[in-house]
C-alpha cells in the first residue's frame, strides 16, 4: 500500500514538473513581439516568394523545352516507325505483305513456295540414280 | 487602391486581392498575423532565428497556398494560416532531429546537476537568466521526445487546444490524437524520471 501511495506522488509529481517545464519553455510577449517585428522579415519573405517564383517558371521553362525538342523528333520518329512498318509487311518470314497474301488466299502455305525436306533428299536420290548428269559426266564412286 | 480603404478590409477581401497579384494585400495579411505566426513557433522552438525562419517558410508556404483558401467565417483565415505554421514547424521538428540524432539530449555533467535543482522547484526561475538557460535545458529534454509527441504536447498543454481543434490543425484522426497525447505524457515523464 505504502508502495503504491509512493508511486502515486510520483506520478503526480513528474506530472507537475512535465507542466512546469512546458510553462518554462514558454517565450514571454517580449520574445514573440521581438521576433515578430523583426526588420526586414517582410521583405525577406518576399525575395523567398520571388525565388519560388523563379525557379517554379525555370521548372515550368525545361518543361516546355523538352516538349519542344520532343516536337522536333516527331517527322524523325514518324519516319522511322514507317520504315519500320514497312520493312516488316514485305519481310516473307513474318507470313505478312502481299505475296504471301495471295498464296495464303490460294490455300497454299509456305511450303508450297519454298522445298520441303523430302523434295530436297528426293532430287538428290534422283540425281545420283541418273549416275550421270546432263553433260554425260559421272561421279566419282561410279569411276571407282 | 487607398490605405484606408485596404485597411478596412477582411481577411478574405484581401486573400481575393492577393490572388489577383495585389501585392500590398498580401503584406497587410502578414501585418496582421505575424504575431499569431510568431507565438506559435515559441511553442516549438526556442530561438529567434528559428522562429523567424518558420515564420518566413510559414508566410511563403501561404501565399503560394492562396488558391486553395477557400474562407467563409470571421477566424478562418487565422486557422487556415495556424495549420500551415503548425506542419511547418512539425517538418522543420523532423529535420532537427535528423540533422542532430546522435548528439540531442546529450546533457554535460553540470547541465544534469543543474538540471536536477531546476526541477526540484522550476516555478522558481524569477531571474531572466536563469529562465534562460532553464529554457534552454527544457527545449534538451523536450527533444528528446519524437516530433509528434513534441507537436501534441505543445498544442494540448502550452496551447491549451481540444482534442478536435489539434486534429483540425494536424489533419490526424481524433483518435490518433489522443493516442499521441497519452504517449507523449507518458514519454516525458520518463525522460523526467530520469532526472529527478
Amino acid at each position: 500500500m505504502w508502495t503504491r501511495s509512493k508511486n502515486h506522488i510520483d506520478d503526480e509529481k513528474l506530472h507537475r514538473v512535465g507542466e512546469e517545464l512546458l510553462r518554462v519553455f514558454d517565450a514571454t510577449e517580449a520574445e514573440i513581439n521581438a521576433a515578430a517585428a523583426s526588420p526586414f522579415l517582410y521583405r525577406r519573405v518576399r525575395a523567398r516568394i520571388a525565388a519560388e517564383e523563379r525557379r517554379r517558371s525555370e521548372e515550368r521553362s525545361r518543361w516546355f523545352a523538352l516538349l519542344a525538342t520532343a516536337r522536333h523528333a516527331i517527322p524523325a520518329l514518324a519516319l522511322i516507325a514507317i520504315v519500320m512498318a514497312a520493312l516488316s509487311w514485305y519481310s516473307p518470314l513474318t507470313g505478312f505483305g502481299p505475296g504471301t497474301a495471295e498464296v495464303s488466299q490460294n490455300g497454299t502455305d509456305l511450303s508450297a513456295v519454298y522445298p520441303s525436306n523430302e523434295e530436297v533428299i528426293d532430287s538428290l536420290v534422283g540425281w545420283r540414280e541418273s549416275g550421270t548428269g546432263n553433260n554425260g559426266s559421272t561421279t566419282g564412286r561410279e569411276r571407282r | 487602391m487607398e490605405p484606408l480603404q485596404i485597411q478596412e478590409k477582411t481577411d478574405d477581401e484581401l486573400v481575393v486581392a492577393a490572388r489577383q497579384g495585389d501585392e500590398s494585400a498580401f503584406s497587410l495579411l502578414f501585418e496582421r498575423h505575424r504575431r499569431t505566426v510568431a507565438r506559435l513557433a515559441y511553442r516549438f522552438f526556442p530561438r529567434r532565428e528559428q522562429v523567424e525562419e518558420i515564420i518566413q517558410d510559414s508566410f511563403v508556404k501561404a501565399y503560394f497556398a492562396l488558391g486553395n483558401y477557400q474562407g467563409g467565417h470571421e477566424k478562418s483565415f487565422v486557422a487556415w494560416l495556424a495549420q500551415i505554421t503548425v506542419r511547418t514547424c512539425y517538418d522543420e521538428l523532423r529535420r532537427h532531429q535528423r540533422r542532430s540524432e546522435s548528439n540531442i539530449g546529450d546533457l554535460t555533467e553540470d547541465e544534469a546537476a543543474y538540471l536536477n535543482d531546476r526541477l526540484r522547484d522550476l516555478s522558481a526561475s524569477a531571474n531572466v537568466e536563469g529562465a534562460a538557460i532553464s529554457r534552454d535545458l527544457a527545449n534538451k529534454l523536450l527533444a528528446r521526445l519524437n516530433p509528434e509527441d513534441r507537436m501534441v504536447l505543445a498544442l494540448l498543454k502550452q496551447e491549451e487546444l481540444s482534442i478536435a481543434e489539434i486534429a483540425v490543425l494536424t489533419g490526424w484522426t481524433p483518435a490518433k490524437v489522443k493516442m499521441r497525447s497519452h504517449r507523449a505524457q507518458l514519454g516525458l515523464k520518463k525522460i523526467l524520471k530520469k532526472f529527478l
